[in-house]
């Protein structure tokens, strides 16, 4: 898979980020009420940074794929809603045990949080879309929800917002006030989370167009 | 309408089934298409359609590719595939109303075409209580309700009795004689002699 | 345009509520909603919030029946291609359809949500219960935009109904929020909450032109 210079650069560029994001991670201070528990925080936000972020990439494949039908960026998109339900589940996750362990709770109605469950979810229903459809249909199926899917995102965001704010919840997120190392390695985790995103991206990318040249020369219809 | 199809060609998955399909059609003139089954007749039938897209090969329709525009062509087609096409849980009458108002016909065509087609004593059946023979007639009703240029019949003769299929080759015969024309399949071409000014076999998915 | 549609209206409409068991079917589905809701708890003890919010569960699910059998009808009797080759537009047809699942959902829902009503021990004076009403109405609405271009999408896979709620409740979650919310604050005496109405109308034209242009999309 890692064929070309690249790749190559990419994939080196990503161990490194990832291995000095750790590094930072280690060696930032922790938090005084909540100890090393707070360090889930390095992982959690950028998760739900980066599935929002794959989220956004597959509305623009989507988007692209129905005017153009350009094969590549369907496989973009199918590729980037896949990660996108990932990073989404991570985010989720550690919330949740983040939520634990700070408040007693393992699910708060955080508006982030909520959002991101939806937006999950929301993605299952276009994965399950490609996995019962095939061919053209597969595509232009997945396609429409997939912009339908992201252009739904702010309202969701706004409704959850005002819902929350009906119900003043357990808990507040609020700010967490960063000092300077732990800003670093808050943004080298980000850093580090994008790149590994690009790099899943391109590997699922490439895996798909393998995939769809096995199809094709076996003469299935799913190609 | 003048239809004229160029080398076309259809698969599915492996299956190749057109391969190649050429076919020359003028105003006032039939084709009967015959083959086993599975020939790729209504196939050919559902491409002539616009309602499938051929994976290569050229079709004219009075010049120009009905792919391009497909809403404008379908309307002059009357189109009978093996699926009836017909709302089981409308009566006859209420199937023939709703044709006429989606291709903006008079309603009161649907009481004429009832009567062509030997229904009117069935009218307020719903669909789902005829028998296969009637659907088909019916059905053959709703294909050309709207006074088509070209009719598309896969298998027309399906289910009908002798009074049904002397119904239909009259309702054919009087398409031609009105400069409409018509691409019929059907495995009994016999019956058609005489009204079609060729009958073409689809073999190995090409017509000889 | 307008006789195509009114066709496509009046054919769906008398199909599903004089023809078909779908009025039972999606009336039934509502009214258990929320009876499982409300027995699964204690009814006397939910506040109208709580109560708004189960009706809108009926509601939402209850659409979603209605659809799905809706399309399924199309699928099974070749509707959706004789629309085609009458040469209707891809929009003329969503039109059609969009109002006749309208006017079957709010069937439905009108009777759920009086029967909910009953059961949950709702009240309200005659504003409130227009203004309940113009909620409901939006809200069906957005429903409906949503979901019939989705159901056209799910009639066309494996899955069934089952398939539409995975994929459909999702995008409906402003909607149904938007409604349960003013329908909660009406119940209270509050009236209308005119930034809950403006989410059920910015979601329903949102929803309605992204609709108008995919639409295209999914049944050629």
């Amino acid at each position: 898979m890692i064929e070309d210079r690249a790749d190559r650069a990419l994939f080196s560029a990503t161990g490194a980020a990832l291995i000095a994001s750790f590094v930072l991670i280690a060696l930032a201070p922790e938090d005084k009420t909540l100890g090393v528990v707070q360090k889930i925080f390095y992982m959690h936000v950028p998760s739900a940074w980066t599935a929002s972020l794959a989220f956004l990439v597959n509305f623009v494949g989507s988007l692209i794929y129905l005017i153009k039908r350009d094969l590549r960026w369907d496989r973009a998109a199918s590729s980037s809603a896949e990660i996108g339900v990932l990073f989404g589940a991570v985010a989720i996750a550690t919330g949740s045990i983040w939520a634990r362990f700070a408040w007693g709770v393992w699910w708060t109605w955080d508006v982030r949080l909520t959002a991101t469950l939806i937006m999950c979810l929301t993605y299952i229903g276009y994965l399950l879309v490609r996995s019962l459809a095939e061919g053209e249909k597969r595509r232009v199926f997945s396609g429409v929800i997939g912009v339908a899917a992201f252009a739904n995102v702010p309202l969701v965001f706004l409704t959850i917002r005002w819902w929350r704010s009906v119900h003043p919840v357990v808990v507040t997120r609020g700010g967490i006030s960063l000092d300077p190392m732990m800003k670093l390695a808050f943004f080298a985790s980000l850093g580090a989370m994008t790149l590994f995103y690009i790099c899943l991206l391109r590997v699922r990318v490439k895996a798909e167009e393998l995939e769809e040249r096995i199809r094709a020369s076996r003469g299935g219809q799913g190609a | 309408m003048k239809l004229s199809v160029r080398d076309l060609g259809k698969s599915f998955g492996r299956k190749v089934v057109l391969r190649g399909v050429d076919l020359e059609l003028e105003k006032g003139q039939a084709v009967c298409i015959t083959g086993p089954n599975g020939a790729g007749k209504s196939t050919l039938i559902k491409i002539l359609s616009t309602l499938l897209r051929p994976d290569r090969g050229e079709i004219r329709m009075d010049g120009e590719n009905p792919f391009e525009n497909p809403r404008i062509f379908r309307r002059r087609m009357g189109v009978v595939l093996h699926e009836p096409m017909l709302y089981p849980q409308l009566t006859a009458r209420e199937n023939l109303e709703y044709v006429c108002r989606i291709y903006g016909v008079d309603g009161k065509k649907a009481e004429e075409w009832l009567e062509r087609v030997g229904l009117s004593e069935f009218a307020e059946e719903r669909v789902e209580h005829l028998s296969e023979g009637m659907k088909q007639r019916l059905a053959i009703g709703r294909a050309m309700i709207h006074s088509p240029e070209l009719l598309l019949l896969d298998e027309p003769f399906a289910s009908l009795d002798a009074r049904g299929v002397e119904m239909v080759i009259g309702l054919i015969t009087e398409q031609v004689s009105r400069g409409g024309a018509a691409v019929i399949t059907s495995h009994m071409s016999g019956l058609l002699e005489g009204v079609v000014s060729r009958t073409f076999q689809l073999q190995d998915g090409r017509l000889v | 345009m307008m006789r195509p549609i009114w066709g496509i209206v009046a054919r769906d409409v008398r199909l599903s509520l004089f023809r078909s068991e779908s009025l039972a079917l999606s009336l039934t589905f509502g009214v258990l909603v929320v009876l499982v809701f409300a027995l699964a708890g204690d009814p006397t003890k939910l506040g109208e919030e709580a109560k708004s919010g189960v009706i809108w569960c009926g509601f939402a699910f209850s659409t979603v029946v209605t659809l799905t059998g809706s399309f399924r009808r199309e699928r099974e009797s070749g509707g959706m291609e004789l629309m085609r080759l009458a040469g209707l537009s891809a929009e003329a047809i969503y039109i059609g359809k969009l109002i006749s699942g309208f006017i079957s959902s709010s069937a439905s829902n009108l009777v759920i949500g009086a029967a909910g009503g009953v059961m949950l021990g709702l009240k309200a004076d005659l504003g409130g219960l227009l203004r309940l009403c113009l909620i409901a109405a939006l809200g069906t609405l957005g429903i409906c935009v949503t979901g019939t271009l989705v159901a056209a999408i799910s009639s066309e896979l494996r899955g069934g109904e089952g398939l539409l709620v995975a994929l459909l409740m999702p995008l409906l979650f402003p909607v149904v929020i938007a409604s349960a919310k003013s329908f909660g604050l009406i119940l209270l005496g509050e009236g209308l909450s005119l930034k809950w109405l403006g989410v059920e109308i910015a979601y329903a034209a949102m929803f309605l032109i992204i609709s108008l242009l995919l639409f295209e999309e999914v049944i050629e």
